[in-house]
C-alpha cells in the first residue's frame, strides 16, 4: 500500500502522508459514536459556564 | 470536557487561555454544581488534578452497525465503557431486526449496569454507508438494501425513547482516532476502514469533514476503472469492487466455499500463499486510491482500520509498508 501511494503521490515519497495502523482497533468506530452522542449533550450549566468565562 | 473526555487543570488552562487560578475556581464551581469532577492523576511525574464531567450525569449508548457485525456499548459522559455487547450479523441484515436486536442489547446492558432507559442522555449510531444526517436515511440506495428508506436515527429513537445522533461509521471513526487514537495531534488527516466495505473519514483543520450533502469520505465509491465490475452502488469500477470483502474472497475463493473475509484474514496470518497475495493485491490498489485523496488534500497521516488492518504483517512483507502504528 505505501509503495503504491508513494509512486503515485505529487509530493513524493519523502513527503508523503504517515501511514498507521488505528490505534482503537475495531473498536473504532463503536468509541467514534460515544463521542458523537456526547458532543450533542447540553451540560445543564454550559451557559453558565460561558458567562463564568465572559 | 465533551471532546477530551478528561484534562488536567493544567491543560484545561492551556486550551482555554484562561489563567489556571480562573480555571481552578471555575472547576470548583462546577464540582459544586455536580457537572465537573477531579481526582488526582500523576502527568509526567507530577500530582495533577484530573477534571472530567460528572459520571452521574447521566450515560450515552454508542452503537455501530457494520456489514457483518453489530457493536453496542454503554458508557458515561467522560467517556468510560461501562458495559460492551458485540455479535455476527447476517450478510444483507435487514433493519427492523437489526434495530430491535440493538435497542434489546442495550436494555440488557443497563440492567446488567443497574440503569434505566431514564438515564440515557444520547446515542451514537455508526452506519457503513452514506448518510443523510439531518433525516437519518441513507443518501444512496442499494448499499445496505434491508435499510432502504429507513429514517434509522428515529426508528432507534423510539424504541429506545432517547435522542439517537447517527452518521457514517468511517467519520465517527475518524473521530475517535483524532480525539484520542493515531490521528491525536493531526488536524488535517484520514481514516480509512478497510473491511467488507471501504470507508474513509476525513479530518480538516480539525473538525470532520462531511461535506455539501455529507457524503464525503465515500473512498469505497472512488472509481478506478469506469469499465470495471458492477458495484453494488449502481457505479462500475469502484474501488470496493477491488478491495471489498467480497473482491478479495472471490479471489481466493476457489474450492473453499463459504469464506469470509475474517477466514481470508486468519489464513493469511497463517502464512496462506493465495490469501496473503490477495491481501497484498488489495494494497497496492488500496494505495493508489490513498495518493489520490492525497494529491487533493495532502493530509498528514493516515489511520487505516477494519479487519484487514489486522494483517499488518502481510502489508509490510508484500508491500514494504512501514507500519508506524502500535
Amino acid at each position: 500500500m505505501r509503495h503504491a501511494m508513494e509512486r503515485a503521490v505529487i509530493v513524493g515519497p519523502d513527503r508523503a502522508a504517515d501511514l498507521v495502523q488505528s490505534q482503537l482497533g475495531a473498536r473504532t468506530e463503536l468509541l467514534g459514536a460515544i463521542s458523537f452522542a456526547i458532543d450533542q449533550l447540553t451540560i445543564g450549566t454550559e451557559s453558565t459556564t460561558a458567562q463564568a468565562v465572559s | 470536557m465533551k471532546h477530551h473526555g478528561g484534562l488536567t487543570q493544567i491543560e484545561l488552562s492551556g486550551i482555554t487561555g484562561l489563567s489556571p487560578a480562573t480555571v481552578s475556581n471555575i472547576v470548583k464551581e462546577l464540582v459544586a454544581a455536580g457537572v465537573l469532577a477531579t481526582t488526582m492523576s500523576t502527568r509526567s511525574g507530577r500530582r495533577a488534578h484530573q477534571v472530567t464531567l460528572a459520571r452521574a450525569l447521566g450515560l450515552v449508548a454508542g452503537v455501530h452497525f457494520s456489514e457483518r457485525h453489530m457493536r453496542v456499548a454503554l458508557a458515561d459522559v467522560a467517556h468510560t465503557v461501562v458495559a460492551e455487547q458485540h455479535m455476527p450479523l447476517a450478510k444483507d441484515h435487514r433493519a427492523d431486526n437489526e434495530l430491535n436486536r440493538a435497542a434489546q442489547l442495550i436494555t440488557d446492558m443497563l440492567e446488567s449496569v443497574d440503569a434505566t432507559h431514564d438515564e440515557i442522555l444520547a446515542v451514537g449510531l455508526a452506519m457503513p454507508a452514506p448518510m443523510n444526517v439531518s433525516s437519518g436515511i441513507i443518501t444512496r440506495t442499494g448499499i445496505m438494501r434491508g435499510w432502504d428508506g429507513v429514517p434509522v436515527a428515529e426508528s432507534l429513537g423510539i424504541r429506545l425513547n432517547s435522542p439517537v445522533y447517527v452518521d457514517n461509521n468511517a467519520n465517527l471513526g475518524a473521530l475517535a482516532e483524532y480525539r484520542t487514537g493515531a490521528l491525536r495531534g493531526k488536524p488535517n488527516s484520514l481514516y480509512i476502514s478497510v473491511d467488507e466495505g471501504i470507508g474513509a473519514g476525513l479530518i480538516l483543520n480539525g473538525e470532520v469533514f462531511r461535506g455539501h450533502n455529507g457524503t464525503a469520505g465515500e473512498f469505497g465509491h472512488m472509481v478506478l476503472n469506469e469499465d470495471g465490475a458492477l458495484c453494488r452502488c449502481g457505479n462500475r469500477g469502484c474501488l470496493e469492487t477491488l478491495v471489498g470483502g467480497d473482491a478479495i474472497i472471490d479471489s481466493v475463493r476457489a474450492g473453499r466455499r463459504g469464506l469470509k473475509l475474517h477466514d481470508v484474514v486468519v489464513k493469511a496470518i497463517g502464512g496462506d500463499a493465495a490469501s496473503i497475495r490477495a491481501i497484498a493485491d488489495a494494497g497496492r490498489h488500496l494505495g493508489i486510491a490513498a495518493a489520490n485523496i492525497c494529491n487533493v488534500l495532502d493530509p498528514d497521516r493516515i489511520a487505516v482500520g477494519g479487519e484487514l488492518s489486522q494483517v499488518a504483517s502481510c502489508y509490510s512483507a508484500q508491500c514494504g509498508m512501514p507500519w508506524n502504528g502500535p
